[in-house]
């Protein structure tokens, strides 16, 4: 579906690399959350993954096509086999709920036939089957998203980017804009979602990338925000043991080791530690991986 | 489906900058009637210089008593030097350029003057022996005047051998003056035009940036996005054409036909079918300057 293979990308007048040599994949079918401060690559990663910025170095194949040599006229039409859900919805105001879900589908030629019976159901999907005529305006915040969402998803695309689609949200329409995404991830659309919102996170258990100024410092299955349960690549952790640690002091629900030098021990990576903080000392469920796929496999040890 | 949007885009985009179309219309509107009466005037001298070439005369003047300087020293031509040169006209080297001649004594050059300067104190100062006998030649090939004065104007008895198109060439070169001049002016303002319809495709794309961002994100391909600006630049473009095609056609209609040539009446001018041949053209320089300018100006917003 997705992978980076040491994909570098360094933005023109910058030295410091907003994503440094990433490696990694994104198997048909999976949920994963992007973590990680702000500046660590998380949208970089999205951008890239969509084709509006090239890596300086590396490759990316997404859905089979090398990103680097896909030449700039076939980028729409590759576009159009994924979604895109943002934080701030980037609805237009002056459309309709049907209309702004419709635009998306009349401006890559699709016939009015097809959207009179495509915008319907997927508003039915989304939860906001009879407000097909309100404006953006007339909805909140959560109602607006899943018109966002609609839109992504209504030329049933392969792959779903969400970038911190529930930043805007309070906790309760966050759960549901989640369990609107699971549905979405269950049909069978992979879904790739950068967040800052660590309650999600630890509450869907779902692959977690962490993000650290541009390198993956973690990548674990069924993870939460902060723990290292079962990762799924390896890493030179002493390198970026700092780094982790960093995040490991922001606040979070999860970790009860409050003071940053406290949390160090707890948060570290060590097997012992892991299952302490782990959100739910899940065994490990059959890899979502094919055994063919290149990404390391868990080691045993690691296990709890 | 697709065009009607692309139309109703369109029809968005003249609503939102209508000042701007406007001024679109008018620049368009008086470069291209400079350009087209540039076009014009060149047709008018063409069809001057066949009409007075084919007219011009090249004339062999003889000695007269009166003439007191080189060559003829006040001795009148003798009629063996007449004699030579009509040998010469009619001898193997110049009878293939030469259609007809006919000769003009004393008494005929007189009659010709009275007739051409009657009613003016000029015809009463000339009298039959100060006016040059002389051979008037009608060329095959008007503009080949210069082989009949190499061969004569050395002639004993010769005067001097005048192409008569030579009188012609300062109203000439006065129209090509015009021509150029009016030339130039459409340039400057063709290329205020050309200014003018990139800057209001960039305000108009400016104006609907939210759309073509979405466009984008949803894989609209480029001709989609571009196409409703291009043909708002060109229609634009188009009106100000049809105008300028319009008053090219009513010049030559009401002033050319029926002013200059009521009142000149010993010329031709150019017609009905010339302004016909011009206000295509015009259309066709209006519609593709609007299209190129507009597809420059709206690459930026296409980048992937």
């Amino acid at each position: 579906m997705i992978r980076f293979d040491h994909v570098t990308k360094t933005y023109a007048g910058t030295t410091r690399p907003a994503l440094n040599a990433v490696d990694l994949e994104v198997l048909k079918g999976e949920f994963v959350f992007l973590v990680g401060a702000s500046g660590s690559g998380k949208s970089s990663f999205l951008r890239l993954v969509l084709k509006e910025e090239r890596p300086t170095k590396g490759k990316i194949h997404v859905l089979g096509q090398e990103l680097n040599t896909l030449p700039a006229r076939k980028v729409p039409y590759f576009r159009r086999s994924l979604g895109v859900v943002f934080q701030d919805f980037r609805l237009l105001p002056q459309k309709t709920v049907f209309d702004n879900v419709a635009f998306s589908l009349q401006v890559i030629g699709k016939s009015k036939g097809f959207i009179q019976e495509a915008v319907p159901d997927v508003l039915k999907m989304v939860g906001l089957a009879g407000k097909q005529s309100r404006f953006p305006h007339e909805l909140s915040g959560g109602e607006q998203q899943r018109v966002a969402i609609a839109r992504a998803i209504v030329n049933k695309p392969a792959i779903l980017l969400a970038d911190e689609p529930t930043g805007n949200l309070d906790p309760a329409t966050s759960a549901g804009i989640m369990q609107l995404l699971s549905t979405i991830n269950a049909n069978g659309t992979t879904v790739l979602m950068a967040t800052h919102d660590s309650g999600i996170v630890d509450q869907m258990k779902r692959r977690v990338i962490e993000l650290v100024s541009g390198q993956v410092i973690r990548d674990e299955r069924a993870g939460g925000y902060q723990t290292q349960a079962i990762p799924v690549q390896k890493f030179n952790l002493t390198g970026s043991l700092v780094a982790h640690n960093e995040a490991a002091a922001q606040p979070s629900s999860r970790v009860t080791a409050a003071p940053a030098p406290a949390a160090a021990p707890a948060a570290a990576p060590a097997p012992a530690a892991a299952p302490a903080v782990a959100p739910a000392p899940t065994p490990v469920k059959a890899p979502v991986h094919d055994p063919a796929s290149p990404p390391p496999l868990n080691e045993p040890g690691r296990r709890a | 489906m697709r065009l009607g949007l692309v139309l109703s885009e369109v029809g968005q985009g003249f609503r939102r900058n209508l000042s701007m179309v406007i001024s679109v219309v008018l620049v368009t509107f008086i470069s291209l009637t400079f350009f087209g009466a540039a076009i014009l005037l060149q047709f008018q001298i063409n069809q001057m210089k066949g009409y007075w070439y084919d007219r011009a005369q090249v004339a062999i003047y003889f000695c007269t008593d009166v003439q007191t300087e080189q060559p003829c020293n006040g001795a009148e031509a003798s009629a063996d030097q007449i004699a030579a040169v009509k040998a010469q006209l009619e001898g193997p080297t110049l009878r293939p350029y030469v259609k007809k001649f006919t000769f003009e004594n004393h008494q005929q050059a007189y009659d010709n003057f009275e007739k051409q300067f009657a009613n003016t104190s000029l015809a009463q100062l000339a009298s039959p022996d100060i006016l040059s006998q002389a051979f008037r030649v009608n060329m095959k090939d008007p503009s080949q005047a210069d082989i009949l004065s190499e061969q004569l104007s050395k002639q004993p008895g010769v005067e001097e051998v005048q192409d008569q198109r030579g009188l012609l060439d300062p109203i000439f070169s006065i129209m090509n003056a015009a021509s150029y001049t009016a030339i130039g002016i459409a340039a400057l303002m063709l290329v205020a035009a050309v200014l003018l319809i990139s800057t209001t495709i960039r305000l108009s794309a400016f104006s609907r940036r939210r759309e073509l961002g979405i466009m984008r994100l949803v894989g609209a391909s480029n001709r989609f996005i571009e196409t409703p600006f291009i043909l708002e630049g060109v229609l634009a473009a188009l009106i100000g054409s049809l105008l300028a095609g319009g008053a090219i056609i009513a010049i030559v209609q009401f002033f050319v036909q029926g002013y200059l040539q009521k009142t000149i009446t010993n010329t031709a001018f150019v017609g009905l079918p010339d302004a016909l041949v011009v206000a295509p053209i015009l259309l066709l320089v209006g519609a593709l300057l609007a299209a190129l300018s507009a597809s420059v100006a709206i690459r930026r917003y296409l980048k992937v």
